[in-house]
């Protein structure tokens, strides 16, 4: 009997308690009330990184940032994306960093319902390298590929297994409105940062435009 | 006499009206009487064939793993509405000219060649007006400060995590 009511009240007791945490966060994250601790530093610091434009402008950010802050970094791209390599072996000038790799979820010209597929397997891919890393920060951009990667780092934190901020930089190139993947971080990113005024109207609160709000 | 050199760019796909009309005979002739004399079109997957010219000389290919080069070596960059290319060119600070793709409409790319153009940080134009814009535009009004928003980025990033 008393087992029974265990085999009830346990699995109850833990979906209300995920589902109750998992409201908080979003709400958290939609009334941008997340405030961090007095954080332990370096950051170990997970940097999604796109393709052509994407790869570009992730890059000038990070030759911005003071590396030294941010350690380990972890890059992670597409494994077909040799270009973005490149790129990144070029600039990264710091100390202590690293390149992984993730299968891409849809090829060019990929039919729908294989991706469905392929975009699972990268799923599966993806999960244990973001959960090995246990990052403090991911850090993207735009493209794709950061959505599972954010989703799982969301998803430590709901289960208590890390306290990772997710920050995304919405591309130079969106003017009038989120991109996709914007519109989905729009949920699950802690903060979003927009580079035209226009967004930053059209968003409201939600979205940060550069450094507004900061002084000199 | 020293070399002028005007770059023209289409991307990953094609964009044949814009070779067309760039190569069209009005459009050399505004571009000579600019002080160019040489033209390299990177023309993609595109089927114009191009012919020699007697105003300028012009070269061509379909692709190239980096343009970079070919960009910085040019005086003038005549490039479709793709951001990575538009990123890229003012990156180098050269004076670029975009050519929408109008039958490409509710691109969200127009907006951002747009809001650039009203920050004067280049022009942007169509196929049907390219030749008046080279005739008439002057490269040396725009703006040739990099288009770079990484440090703001950085500062609002660093507030967030408290550091």
């Amino acid at each position: 009997m008393l087992l029974f009511i265990m085999w009830l009240l346990v699995p109850t007791i833990f979906s209300a308690y995920f589902s109750g945490r998992l409201m908080y966060l979003i709400f958290q994250n939609l009334t941008n009330t997340k405030s961090l601790k007095k954080s332990k530093q370096p950051f170990r610091t997970l940097v999604v990184i796109g393709s052509g434009g994407h790869t570009a402008e992730m890059l000038r950010l990070m030759n911005s940032m003071n590396k030294l802050k941010f350690m380990p970094r972890l890059y992670l791209l597409a494994d077909t994306d040799t270009t973005s390599r490149n790129r990144v072996e070029n600039d990264e000038n710091g100390l202590d960093w690293s390149i992984a790799t993730i299968p891409r979820s849809r090829h060019v010209n990929q039919s729908y319902l294989t991706s469905i597929f392929s975009t699972i397997y990268a799923i599966f891919i993806t999960v244990p390298t973001v959960i090995s890393f246990k990052p403090d920060l991911v850090l993207c951009n735009g493209p794709g590929t950061c959505v599972p990667v954010c989703l799982v780092a969301f998803i430590m934190k709901l289960f208590h297994y890390a306290d990772t901020s997710i920050i995304f930089v919405e591309s130079i190139c969106r003017v009038k409105s989120l991109s996709l993947t914007g519109k989905l971080m729009y949920f699950i990113a802690d903060l979003i940062i927009v580079q035209w005024p226009e967004l930053r109207k059209k968003y409201g609160h939600r979205v940060k435009y550069l450094d507004e709000g900061l002084n000199s | 006499m020293s070399t002028k050199t005007v770059f023209v760019t289409v991307g990953t796909t094609k964009f044949d009206e814009l070779i067309n009309t760039v190569t069209d005979h009005r459009t050399l002739q505004a571009l000579k009487r600019n002080g160019y004399t040489s033209m390299i079109l990177q023309i993609g997957n595109g089927s114009f064939v191009v012919e020699p010219s007697d105003v300028l000389e012009i070269t061509s290919y379909k692709f190239k793993p980096d343009i970079g080069p070919d960009m910085i070596n040019s005086d003038l960059i005549i490039s479709h509405g793709g951001a990575g290319s538009i990123m890229q060119a003012l990156d180098y600070g050269k004076p670029l000219l975009v050519v929408i793709n109008e039958k490409l409409m509710n691109n969200h790319q127009c907006e951002l060649a747009e809001k650039l153009c009203e920050e004067r940080y280049l022009y942007y134009t169509t196929c049907e007006n390219l030749w008046n814009c080279i005739e008439n535009l002057d490269f040396s009004l725009l703006n040739s400060v990099k288009v770079d928003n990484s440090k703001k980025i950085c500062k609002q990033i660093e507030y967030f995590l408290k550091i």
